[in-house]
């Protein structure tokens, strides 16, 4: 049971960091992006395709890292306005382009039956690995978001033709705060594929990206406690549907069904009855020229 | 293709050559020639639909042009975007969506400070001067501001940049007239003060005529008629509005852009 909450705590620290880069981008910078399982896909194929290959440790997390960024500016480069409703659906695709490629190229990282990868064999190793990745990106963000960027970002989220209007090329912005965004995300993903052990398309599917969502929107978007706050809380239902399925003997699968149900209803109830999340952004006041 | 003589004019400050332009297939500017002179208050007059704000839009970059060059002080931006645009010295203040509603006036001030930075304070003592009204609302956050304060804001934000050529879409629409008055002297002001030219989209035919030294009138995206604002006569307008044509008005010197 204790270890079971170890790594319990291990991964809801992991799916923070992840809801942390998804937090800078919507809730921040008003960027709307359907696809963030994919540079936590790119982080965790970094080790995988490292190990499949004989590559060490630190080839695979730079592999990673190379990759998230190398992709972010891959899908970047053909959108010109990233506040637009397009840019939902370029990075939906993309991450689905980057799972089905994974899924059909086998000598990549072992195709639809994964690859096994270093295992952090210690899990209180793994959770202080995961505990402190998540304490500097916490840090990172609160830096971002107190900072001139972080209040011209959410200037930009606010209305991003009139800052064009004053001067500032809003594009520039919102391309760097991606950027940054899923270079957090590939971080997270590297050190999933450390702690699991196992890297496989079936953990990188839409699913995952709205289940981040819901953690967000929940937790309050915005607010980079709220990321963390809705993460666990998320979590915390996945986990309790599977000891409520052996609880109550009906079979796993209907119980794993009924947890995205779940979500479903809690999303509902945030937008009916809590807008702002369970942890409101705080109201900023903006009074520098920034950057 | 023929240019009037008004778009030849040296040292416009703005000059549209065979412009044509709107939003991605949609087009509305249909190859419109204008000039903008130095230090003058060019109303533009049309019917809804007739490509009012959507000139404005296009000066500042925010549509698609399909034809036709920009001129600013005689560099082509035609392919400039909307922040280079500014940078280069176009104030563009919309009709809607004109401030940041989250935000208090004076962070407002601050952002509109972007391109001055050094001379953030003087400019906002200038605009301050300008609306007082706005230095007792300072603290205040814009979205809270009545619909006269809001306007203020959003030509004073513009102000901020020290633009060279100021845009003005509908300053009056949705003001009372006391209110109304105080943004008119503004502009007034603004254009004695600076020096700079002001194109300025109106519905308020009364009111703009007031203040403009020269009026354009356009129809389906062209311009239909240029003049001297103290030439315009009620019918000729009225002819050109439900019209579309000066057939019934011969006597205003009509300059059609299509050949």
């Amino acid at each position: 049971m204790l270890d079971f909450l170890v790594f319990a705590v291990t991964m809801i620290a992991i799916w923070s960091v992840v809801a942390l880069s998804l937090d800078l981008q919507f809730g921040l910078c008003g960027l709307v992006n359907f696809g963030q399982i994919l540079p936590f896909a790119l982080g965790a194929y970094g080790p995988a395709i490292s190990a499949a290959h004989g590559g060490s440790i630190s080839a695979g997390l730079a592999l990673g890292l190379a990759m998230a960024a190398v992709g972010g500016v891959l899908v970047l480069a053909p959108v010109g306005r990233l506040s637009q409703d397009y840019w939902a659906l370029v990075s939906l695709g993309a991450s689905e382009i980057f799972r089905l490629l994974m899924v059909n190229v086998t000598p990549i990282a072992g195709g639809q039956d994964g690859t096994a990868v270093a295992r952090v064999s210690n899990p209180l190793a793994a959770l202080g690995l995961a505990l402190g990745l998540l304490l500097a990106m916490l840090l990172l963000a609160r830096r971002i978001d107190r900072s001139p960027l972080g209040r011209l970002m959410r200037v930009l989220r606010e209305d991003d033709l009139l800052v064009a209007t004053l001067g500032r090329n809003p594009f520039r912005v919102q391309a760097l705060v991606t950027v940054v965004a899923w270079l957090m995300a590939a971080l997270a993903g590297a050190l999933y594929a450390h702690v699991v052990g196992f890297v496989a398309p079936s953990s990188f599917s839409v699913a995952e990206t709205f289940i981040v969502w819901t953690a967000l929107i929940l937790g309050g978007a915005g607010s980079l406690l709220g990321a963390v706050v809705g993460t666990a809380f998320v979590q915390f239902i996945s986990v309790s549907t599977r000891f409520l399925a052996a609880w109550s003997g009906l079979p796993f699968d209907l119980v794993a069904n009924l947890r995205l149900g779940i979500f479903g209803v809690v999303l509902v109830l945030v937008f009916l009855l809590r807008r702002e999340g369970l942890v409101p952004e705080r109201k900023v006041r903006v009074d520098a020229v920034g950057p | 293709m023929s240019v009037p003589p008004e778009s030849r004019a040296a040292g416009a400050a703005l000059r549209l050559d065979a412009v044509s332009a709107g939003y991605g297939p949609l087009v509305i500017l249909d190859r419109l020639s204008m000039a903008l002179r130095p230090d003058e208050i060019l109303l533009v007059l049309g019917a809804n639909g007739s490509g009012k704000s959507t000139l404005l839009k296009t000066v500042m970059g925010l549509t698609t042009i399909t034809g036709g060059i920009l001129h600013k002080d005689d560099v082509d931006i035609t392919r400039w975007a909307t922040h280079r645009r500014a940078a280069g010295g176009i104030g563009y203040v919309p009709q809607n969506n004109n401030v940041f509603a989250g935000l208090s006036v004076r962070d407002n001030l601050g952002m509109g400070a972007y391109l001055q930075p050094a001379k953030r304070a003087a400019a906002q003592e200038a605009v301050l001067d300008l609306f007082p009204r706005l230095r007792e609302r300072l603290g205040a956050t814009a979205g809270a501001l009545s619909g006269g304060e809001r306007r203020m804001l959003s030509i004073a934000l513009t102000l901020m940049a020290d633009p060279a050529v100021l845009l003005l879409d509908e300053p009056s629409s949705d003001l009372a007239p006391a209110m109304i008055d105080l943004v008119f002297a503004a502009i007034q002001r603004i254009r004695r003060e600076r020096r700079i030219p002001v194109l300025l989209v109106e519905q308020n035919v009364a009111r703009g005529l007031a203040i403009a030294d020269r009026v354009v009138v356009l129809v389906r995206g062209s311009v239909a008629a240029d003049m001297p604002a103290a030439a315009v006569q009620r019918d000729h307008l009225h002819a050109l509005f439900l019209h579309g044509s000066v057939g019934a008005a011969p006597a205003i010197q009509a300059q059609r852009s299509v050949p």
